[in-house]
């Protein structure tokens, strides 16, 4: 009885990996358009409110992430060269973690980086598994 | 050709970075459900008392997230217990994020959808090589 649910579960895994690879696509890209453009909303000011300039172009490390949070971002959503692009965005999250979160103390809960870890990981098993059903990449090896 | 070949020897390898996951996501939600109902190993929260005993909703997401934190981390009964976590990170984003803004990024509420949706796909994929489940099945 299990295993019966267990099956027709699995069957369903493919389409339910390209929801989960949509979802994180969407919001590393509004994190990366954040940098980018202060858009759609803008920099965190020093109360926190997100109305602040975007990163200037050129600016180490956070115009970088800037960047490469909206390509790859863009990539995964769409669910194209997912692989490729996901080890990207896990590398990159792994960096954002140790660089800036683990300075500030031992468990992800206390030194702000929980995003970064779940990113990390998130997109770190979307280089093992691809993009599921629905993404340009299962369009391309059908055509 | 040879982006095939990549493609399979990564596949093969993806039940155990499933459970890697799993662990990772089980731990930090287990951590949630820990700092709310004892304020340790951390406390979040300084200068607010722990939820009391059986007050809604903050007694009740911490024993979910303890008790759905533990069995995600050790992979018994992956597929019930991720549904459950995913239900509740839902309910606490349309009550304690939405109102705040329109964007997860804005409202505070994106770590709350990565792991409504982490766990939706464990809900779906189990819990990998790794896991409880795994041994339970062999």
């Amino acid at each position: 009885m299990t295993t019966r649910l267990d099956t027709r579960l699995s069957a369903q895994a493919p389409a339910v990996i390209s929801l989960f690879r949509i979802v994180m696509g969407f919001l590393l890209t509004i994190h990366g358009a954040q940098k980018l453009f202060a858009w759609p909303v803008g920099m965190p000011n020093k109360a926190g409110e997100l109305v602040g300039a975007a990163v200037p172009v050129g600016t180490w490390p956070f115009w970088y992430g800037g960047l490469i949070e909206f390509v790859v971002g863009l990539l995964i959503l769409t669910g194209l060269f997912t692989r490729i692009a996901a080890f990207i965005a896990s590398g990159e999250m792994a960096f954002a973690y140790f660089t800036q979160h683990q300075p500030n103390g031992l468990l992800p809960i206390e030194n702000g980086g929980e995003l970064a870890v779940v990113y990390c990981f998130g997109f770190f098993l979307l280089v093992f598994i691809g993009g599921g059903a629905y993404a340009v990449d299962a369009l391309r090896r059908k055509g | 050709m040879a982006q095939l070949d990549i493609e399979s020897r990564l596949d093969t390898v993806a039940p155990l970075v499933l459970s890697v996951f799993r662990i990772v996501i089980g731990f930090l939600f287990a951590l949630h459900g820990a700092t709310t109902l004892f304020k340790w190993p951390v406390d979040t929260a300084p200068g607010m008392a722990a939820p009391a005993f059986g007050s809604f909703p903050g007694w009740y997401a911490g024993a979910i997230e303890l008790i759905v934190g533990i069995l995600i981390f050790t992979g018994l009964a992956t597929r019930i217990a991720a549904f459950i976590g995913s239900g509740e990170m839902a309910f606490a984003y349309f009550m304690e994020h939405q109102p705040h803004g329109l964007l997860p990024i804005a409202n505070g509420g994106e770590p709350a959808v990565l792991y409504c949706f982490a766990l939706f796909l464990l809900v779906f994929t189990g819990g990998g090589a790794l896991s409880l489940d795994a041994l339970r099945k062999r």
